[in-house]
């Protein structure tokens, strides 16, 4: 297990249904998460989507990485101000018999330095790129994929 | 950066606790303090506040010094420090979201316990 990694478990009585309303909409999100949670584009936080998340004096970004719906919702987010330390998110709801399990995972990405071992590093585009919540998606994964730079294995 | 076997275990049974961890992460960001400046800003006593203390020195994450008649509690400089304060402020970023996310959803829910 990485060593950044947070877990946190908490039982509500609240059904499914609203749990996962709270947790994979931009408008649930912002009743706890942040005071507002901004979705570039329509279609709201699906894979591949971008969002502006207001916490407290923080702006985060993140980047939607998986969704199953109903079930779980993982990204990737950062603080404006520190693009080069990202971290990854996956919530997961779970049913209970009284009502249903949030657990929270956050660990902090692997992000090596260029030029340095390690399994990959984005370039300072790509990091500008990610960050741009106004960027066409559908353009999305053939400019990351070239933006991507290979970093070698460690020996 | 590397924690393994022993030394890694109080470290992380310390870090327990959530309101241990909310007194690291206090100490991590709000520098050099007493446990009376501590206990100020916590909804647990003066005592109990000095207990989370003792156990996080105990683990090696904070230190004392005495300046005249104040005792005054600081995160250990080391190679975990970086690790551990990440730990200890993300684990307490999430505790007060989770907190909001409750009294979202549940907001009647039954009397929490104490955590003096």
């Amino acid at each position: 297990m990485p060593i950044r990694t947070v877990t946190r478990s908490i039982d509500l009585t609240a059904d499914v249904a609203r749990t996962w309303e709270a947790l994979a909409t931009a408008e649930g999100l912002a009743a706890w998460l942040g005071s507002s949670v901004e979705v570039a584009g329509a279609g709201g936080l699906l894979p591949g989507s971008t969002a502006v998340l207001v916490e407290g004096d923080r702006r985060r970004r993140l980047v939607v990485s998986e969704r199953t719906e109903g079930g779980s919702l993982a990204f990737t987010w950062w603080d404006e101000d520190r693009p080069d330390d990202p971290s990854t998110v996956r919530v997961e709801l779970d049913a209970t018999d009284e009502g249903v399990r949030v657990t929270v995972t956050e660990t902090a990405d692997v992000v090596a330095p260029l030029g340095g071992a390690g399994r990959a590093s984005l370039s300072p585009a790509a990091v500008d790129h990610l960050a741009d919540p106004g960027s066409a998606w559908d353009r999305r994964p053939a400019r990351l994929a070239g933006m991507l730079l290979p970093v070698p294995a460690p020996a | 950066m590397s924690v393994a076997g022993d030394d890694a275990d109080p470290i992380f049974a310390a870090l327990g606790d959530p309101t241990r961890r909310e007194v690291l992460r206090r100490v991590a960001t709000g520098g050099e303090q007493t446990a009376t400046q501590l206990a100020a800003e916590l909804p647990v006593s003066r005592q109990a506040v000095v207990k989370h203390l003792q156990v996080l020195a105990a683990a090696g994450l904070v230190a004392t010094e005495r300046h005249g008649r104040e005792q005054r509690y600081r995160l250990t400089p080391g190679p975990l420090d970086d690790a551990v304060a990440w730990i200890a402020e993300v684990g307490a970023a999430w505790d007060d979201r989770l907190a909001r996310l409750r009294r979202h959803l549940d907001p009647d829910p039954p009397p929490a316990p104490d955590l003096g």
